[in-house]
């Protein structure tokens, strides 16, 4: 007990920190979201429930998987080990760089122990860190391929038109339909999404089965989409495609990187990519098979729905809050436990069985 | 033909310094104390040295009791090759296309080199 107790305390109050973020994070996105609907006179008591519901449940699931990702990372980082803040700081950026720049992580550490003024270890520590979680690339091309950045460019360039047309025809509907932060949100969410295509940190992009997996999975996302769309498969509304795919792409699949890689970091390098990519590719199917959906029957792409509370606006946001917030929301989280199990019960299998190891990158 | 890219002014003054005694042995905090740049601009600068080729690495042999190895630098002959072009360069009044803005790099003068 005497050893353990020490112990407990750090791991206690870094779980409430992790949590509280979380909550924070999660609870002011789905209030931001929903708040518009609260004073409704009909969905007002639905929209209050819902929002609790999923804060308690996203919340959760959030901070469990972002406990999971610290714990490998400190682990990775050997943070227990460091004498100080500059020290865990620039172990933490250094378990981010990818095997070919391990020795400069080292190198910095190591040049670090060798500076005693504390004003002069905390500005070493901030320059390394920033220099090893952005290392320079080594090939002029970007991160994801190119492959990778034109379905980014397209992908984003084409959601864009397709918002500015809903904008420019339907101003009145889109526009009170869309909450303001989802508005914002979608804007954040895609410039970062074409950022990460083009000019993605090292440390995302260390994984090339994961970057295949991911982009690949995003296009056949996108065409099956259109594809199922056309055929009349989605009359009963677009969640019946896309709930099963996010779920192939958010979980199922980051959960076979990692028993194929053994590496956790590379399961959540192909949730990452996979999200991007299925973003990019399914948005800009979704608002234009939206739109003719509305003009064929009035009906919601989403789900079918068609009723006085609903416009073609609505398209917009349902898009948005679904495929970009909530049911990656409830996914994302999910992926990374499920990989983070994976990733643990192939490497005791591999302990027990002493099988060779396959590199992540 | 490829279109060869000029160093920035930072590169410049990292590789004028290395080349100040070529055979000597440098430490990554010495130069950045050296030439008044941060460390977040330093080793993105002597990787990419590094990745050319214009650049040699190697750990220090006898470190200080409960320390570890510290990364040495030295240029290599591609390295003082380029280092030799710059200075003609700078005689001959060409400035480096990707200018630092003025200031950022302070000349100060040359700690003493480390040998391995």
């Amino acid at each position: 007990m005497s050893v353990a107790r020490p112990r407990f305390r750090p791991v206690v109050a870094e779980l409430l920190g992790v949590a509280l973020v979380v909550a924070v994070v999660v609870t002011g996105a789905l209030y931001a979201s929903a708040s518009p609907d609260f004073d409704h006179p009909v969905r007002g008591e639905n929209a209050w429930r819902s929002f609790l519901i999923a804060s308690i449940l996203l919340s959760t699931l959030g901070t469990l998987a972002a406990w999971v990702l610290w714990v490998a990372w400190r682990r990775r980082a050997a943070l227990d080990s460091e004498p100080d803040a500059p020290a865990r700081l620039i172990a933490l950026a250094v378990a981010t760089l990818p095997d070919a720049r391990r020795d400069w992580g080292a190198a910095m550490t190591a040049e670090l122990s060798s500076i005693a003024d504390r004003t002069a270890r905390r500005r070493f520590a901030a320059g390394s860190a920033r220099a090893a979680l952005f290392p320079p690339g080594g090939a002029r091309r970007p991160a994801t391929g190119w492959a990778g950045a034109a379905l980014g460019v397209l992908g984003v360039s084409a959601f864009a038109a397709a918002v500015v047309y809903l904008l420019v025809v339907y101003p009145r509907e889109t526009v009170d339909a869309t909450p303001p932060f989802l508005g914002v949100f979608f804007v954040v969410v895609l410039v970062a999404c074409l950022g990460l295509t083009l000019v993605a940190p090292q440390a995302l992009t260390s994984s090339a089965l994961a970057r295949r997996v991911g982009l690949w999975l995003g296009v056949a996302a996108g065409v099956g989409l259109l594809i199922s769309s056309r055929t009349g498969a989605l009359d009963a509304g677009a969640m019946t495609f896309i709930v099963p795919v996010q779920l192939l792409t958010l979980v199922v699949v980051p959960a076979m990187v990692a028993a194929v890689t053994r590496s956790l970091c590379a399961a959540v390098q192909s949730i990452l990519w996979g999200f991007v990519f299925s973003s990019v590719a399914m948005l800009p199917v979704y608002i234009v098979e939206a739109v003719r959906r509305y003009h064929a029957d009035g009906g919601l792409y989403l789900d079918g729905e068609a009723g006085r509370w609903t416009t073609i606006g609505t398209n917009l946001a349902d898009a948005v809050g679904w495929l970009l917030l909530f049911i990656p929301g409830l996914l994302v989280p999910l992926g990374i436990l499920g990989a983070a199990v994976v990733t643990a019960a192939t490497r005791a299998s591999e302990r027990g069985g002493n099988r060779p190891t396959v590199a992540s990158g | 033909m490829k279109r060869k890219r000029r160093p920035s002014r930072q590169t410049t003054a990292v590789v004028r310094a290395l080349a100040e005694e070529p055979p000597a042995w440098r430490y990554g905090y010495e130069l950045c104390r050296q030439l008044g740049i941060k460390a977040g601009s330093m080793y993105p600068i002597l990787m990419r040295l590094a990745d050319r080729g214009l650049l040699e690495t190697t750990w220090e042999n006898n470190p200080g009791s409960g320390r570890p190895p510290r990364h040495l630098y030295r240029l290599t002959d591609s390295g003082l090759a380029l280092a030799a072009q710059l200075t003609e360069d700078a005689a001959t009044g060409a400035r480096p296309a990707n200018r630092a803005p003025a200031g950022r790099v302070h000349a100060r003068p040359r700690l003493a080199g480390r040998q391995a």
